[in-house]
């Protein structure tokens, strides 16, 4: 079979050609959901040269019809010849079956899409939103842990953070779980410190807010008042964390944000702890090789393809005195950021303006998240991996208008 | 008619020395150049010992004794201090020169009116004839003594090929023939291959040094250059009954052995009538191992060309 | 349950070419005990050892350091030759376990005194012939009528299944299996994997397995030993064996890599970027 597409107006059209039925179907469903997740939430399918559609074909549409829906898309069959517009009718999917193409489907010829450096949109959310930041625990390496170093935290819809922490409810049990965990609109994810442990979660329901002990924590609490949208262009295929931070600082023109990143990754960059903190029995400095013992590294740009839930807090380079718990990121744009990421398994994000707390709801509702990093910009000269990068996705993000603990 | 008569002695008595080569190049495939040098050691032996009055028995028997020492200091040479295979042969030939000078004390004993272990045929054959010296044999007439020197290398090379087989088929043997096989499974079946390698070569040269210490008492004579190019003598025999009977079984083996070499020495004798120059001889035998060597593999060529590579080499 | 221990190395090492541009630390201070009855699988990255730490306990080298202890007999310094009488062993090429110009009997009669000292009996006698033919019956590849057909003719898996044969005709101490399967066709890796395990079931033999197949070493009822760089690196056994799967075993593996890329620039790196 042969399929070919084209893109018109809003709408990509399919051209389906020969015969959709077992051996074909796996691949007419991967090369369209491929379209999906480039973008395409529109499709339109010329089925006029499709001679044949069994179960098979009508499952891969079915397929392709599920993962529209979850993004607010869809599609429509045009030109279904008499077998296929039998087959589909008599199988109750004669609603996909329209007469002609959509209205606002432009005809004839596609324009040449217009050359564009990438693809950012800002929407504005909430003029006035922000967020008010809380550092109650601030463990610095390789600092040991003791009971008056750590705080609980209960961490609501309002509620964003990062940090390392444990979700055990004592400090004595706690003591050789602490790891990274970040907290997004009610949703809490932490590491347990050991390697190639998958990352657990805790999730609010009902009258349960999740708690945290919490050994170093940046919480923000507030709204998130702009959401900024990021496709690769015919030039930027894709977009450094960093760079969307800055990217999102000067849009706001602040010193200091806060953000929630979920997007395709191009490559992640991070580090995680594989021994709990809590296991030091004093404040000191790890030297190399014993480092290896405490937290692991990325070795390679990972997790290409899967989607990533990221929270951050950014600040502009020239604000920033010391640092403090940010680190130096992205020598373009000159910020100063801390981030932790959760990678969950691909699934499509609707285009558009699209809302922070139902888009993540379905992420924690689907299939568990696989890894947890804490984001690093790998600036070794020569070998160094660079920072983590998405290829698209949405960003949220809010002003923090106590920036001094960060600054 | 005594041509065709010393023809097949002579091959009955080498077919000794190629039996040898077949334990060593075929079932060990060990590539032994000591046997030029332990060839004349068992005639140099055989023949002091029977000039000196021993009995040609006792005498032939030390020599094999002998040839089976050579092969072993071969074998360990090559097993134990990791020399290569052709370098550890070519150091006991270059030996065993000085060592059968030493044996011999000149370069050259003749063995003239001494006993032979074909006495003892020639004096029954005497007694079936009646006394006459002379036999008729397809109406030509034969020296009996010839005959019987006939007779009995016949009867020692069966015996020695009977043997020959019946240890091959046995677990040592068969142990000893694996071991040229796949030395690797020969070791992972708990046989050590190296000790394989050192008996086998022990046999080989044995058997080698038998041929020799007959052929000294053919001949009337050991010489210490009777040794060179033996080996590629013998190697063609080997071939040469390859060919005529091909290698499906050890008795087929050893049968073709013996066939090839007396059909070798009969194609020299017949050569040499018709005017070869007896120098030229050992060129002419390399020249033919040559190309019994690389023939299979042109034929193989041919085969692909002619019939399109379908057959199997 | 764990049975006694079998196979108890411990501390061996072995450089080859030691003190040359081409040194190679094959196996650096290796301890395992292996117990009685189990069925191991060794799994690792090329060079990671495996099929050297096989070869150390088969006796194809002299190790630099360390013992091999084999059913309460240190066979340290033991030749390969006499080790295999307590060993059994299947190669990875499926022409290494037999005699090519043989015949499928004399090979097999071999095995079938494998450790036993060496006579002057005809080897190959019809009661021996009998028993063959039932034990390689049961290999259901027709081979009982072909005793007499040199080896060699035969093709690299039904060469395979006859080596098994032979390894385990006397019961060995302990069977050492090298990625017999690697070299073969699909069809006849399963069929003779499923041999493989048939056996050692049957017979309850410690066996050691190295193969390149995670999968192969995830179906196994017994342990997972992972190597690298000649040391081991990760060891699966009881429960923990019960919950891995392939997935986890890659994961070691990354963990493994990733350790490996972690040197000093990197530490530098993190103590500026991490906090």
């Amino acid at each position: 079979m042969q399929i070919t597409h084209q893109k018109k107006g809003k709408y990509l059209l399919i051209q389906a050609a020969g015969r959709l039925d077992a051996s074909w179907s796996d691949h007419f469903a991967d090369t369209l959901l491929t379209q999906v997740r480039h973008g395409h939430h529109h499709l339109v399918m010329d089925f006029s040269n499709l001679s044949f559609l069994s179960s098979a074909g009508i499952r891969s549409l079915a397929r392709i019809y599920k993962e529209l829906i979850q993004v607010k898309g869809g599609f429509q069959i045009i030109h279904a010849t008499s077998f296929v517009d039998n087959t589909l009718k008599s199988t109750g999917f004669g609603m996909w079956l329209t007469e002609k193409p959509p209205a606002d489907m432009p005809v004839g010829k596609a324009a040449e899409e217009p050359v564009r450096p990438g693809q950012i949109e800002f929407h504005l959310l909430e003029q006035d939103a922000s967020l008010r930041l809380l550092v109650p625990a601030s463990w610095r390496p390789w600092q040991m842990a003791t009971p008056d170093r750590t705080v609980v935290r209960k961490f609501g819809e309002m509620d964003f953070a990062l940090g390392i922490g444990s979700a055990s409810g004592n400090f004595e049990e706690a003591r050789d779980h602490f790891g990274e965990f970040m907290a997004v609109a009610g949703n809490v994810v932490y590491q347990p410190p050991k390697e190639g442990e998958h990352p657990d979660f805790l999730l609010s329901q009902g009258d349960f807010v999740p708690e945290m002990l919490c050994l170093q924590t940046l919480q923000c609490t507030g709204k998130m008042s702009h959401l900024m949208r990021f496709a690769p262009g015919k030039h930027t295929l894709f977009y450094g964390v960093g760079e969307i931070a800055g990217m999102a600082l000067k849009q706001l023109d602040a010193d200091a944000l806060a953000f929630v990143l979920l997007g395709e990754i191009d490559g992640l960059v991070g580090s995680t702890l594989i021994r709990s903190p809590g296991l030091l029995t004093e404040d000191r400095s790890i030297p190399y090789p014993e480092i290896k013992g405490w937290v692991s590294f990325c070795a390679e740009r990972v997790y290409a393809g899967q989607q990533a839930l990221i929270f951050g807090l950014a600040a502009r380079k020239d604000a920033v005195q010391s640092g403090g718990l940010l680190s130096r990121v992205s020598a373009t744009m000159g910020c100063y950021l801390h981030a932790h990421a959760t990678v969950f398994p691909y699934q499509p994000l609707q285009n558009g303006k699209i809302d922070l707390n139902t888009t993540i709801q379905r992420f924690f509702d689907g299939a568990p998240p696989v890894a947890m990093l804490h984001l690093v910009e790998d600036s070794r000269p020569a070998v160094g991996l660079g920072e983590s990068a998405l290829i698209r996705g949405a960003c949220w993000f809010s002003p923090v208008n106590n920036p001094e603990g960060l600054l | 008619m005594n041509i065709v008569i010393g023809a097949f002695t002579m091959g009955l008595v080498l077919a000794l020395l190629t039996l040898g080569m077949l334990i060593s190049f075929r079932m060990i495939r060990f590539t032994d150049i000591t046997v030029d040098g332990s060839i004349t050691l068992g005639a140099a032996l055989a023949s002091l010992l029977i000039v000196n009055g021993w009995s040609p028995w006792t005498a032939t028997l030390l020599a094999v004794l002998a040839g089976s020492v050579a092969g072993m200091i071969t074998g360990i040479l090559y097993t134990r201090f990791n020399i290569q295979m052709i370098l550890s042969g070519i150091l006991m030939m270059t030996a065993l020169y000085s060592i059968n000078l030493r044996i011999m004390g000149r370069s050259n004993i003749p063995l003239l009116d001494t006993p032979t272990v074909s006495n003892g045929v020639e004096s029954v054959l005497l007694g079936l004839t009646g006394g006459a010296t002379r036999i008729h044999i397809l109406g030509w007439p034969v020296p009996l003594s010839d005959f019987s020197v006939l007779v009995s290398s016949l009867l020692i090379c069966v015996i020695v090929a009977i043997a020959l087989r019946y240890f091959l088929l046995t677990h040592l043997g068969t142990a000893l023939r694996a071991t040229g096989n796949n030395p690797q499974m020969v070791r992972a079946q708990g046989i050590n291959n190296k000790s394989m390698v050192v008996l086998g070569l022990a046999l080989a040269n044995g058997l080698v040094a038998l041929s020799g210490a007959l052929l000294a008492q053919y001949q009337g004579f050991a010489d210490v250059q009777m040794g060179i190019g033996m080996m590629v003598w013998g190697l063609a025999s080997i071939i040469i009954g390859e060919a005529l009977v091909g290698k499906r079984s050890i008795g087929v083996m050893i049968t073709g052995a013996i066939l090839g070499t007396i059909f070798f020495r009969l194609l020299i004798a017949i050569a040499l009538r018709w005017g070869l120059n007896p120098n030229d001889l050992k060129l002419v035998t390399a020249v033919f191992v040559f190309v019994a060597l690389v023939a299979p593999y042109w034929m193989k060529l041919l085969g692909k060309n002619v019939f399109g590579g379908t057959r199997h080499a | 349950m764990e049975g006694p221990v079998m196979l108890e190395i411990k501390n061996i090492s072995k450089t080859f070419a030691p003190k040359t541009v081409n040194e190679v630390r094959a196996l650096q201070q290796v301890s395992l005990q292996i117990s009685k009855g189990s069925f191991t699988g060794v799994i690792g990255t090329n060079g990671s050892g495996k099929s050297t730490l096989l070869n150390a306990i088969a006796g194809n080298f002299e190790l630099d350091r360390g013992s091999v202890v084999l059913d309460g007999q240190n066979i340290t310094r033991w030749p390969e030759f006499k080790r295999a009488k307590l060993i059994g062993r299947v190669f990875q090429n499926p022409f290494a376990g037999s005699a090519a110009g043989m015949s499928i009997a004399e090979n097999i009669v071999m095995a079938m005194r494998r450790g036993r000292g060496w006579s002057l009996r005809t080897a190959v006698t019809s009661s021996e012939r009998r028993e063959m033919a039932e034990k390689v019956h049961s290999l259901k590849m027709g081979l009982e009528d072909r005793l007499d057909n040199p080896i060699g003719n035969l093709s690299g898996g039904q060469r395979q299944a006859l080596t098994l044969l032979m390894a385990t005709w006397l019961k060995p101490k302990l069977l050492l299996l090298d990625e017999h399967t690697a070299a073969l066709d699909p069809k006849s890796a399963a069929k003779v994997a499923e041999l493989t395990s048939k056996i050692i079931a049957e017979e309850k033999l410690t066996a050691l397995m190295v193969t390149h197949s995670m999968q192969q070493a995830v179906d196994l009822p017994g342990r997972i030993i992972m190597m690298h760089r000649g040391q081991v690196v990760e060891d699966f056994r009881d429960e923990m064996k019960q919950r891995v799967r392939v997935p986890d075993l890659i994961r070691v593996f990354e963990r493994v890599q990733k350790m490996e890329l972690f040197d000093q620039s990197v530490a530098e790196m993190l103590e500026q970027q991490y906090v």
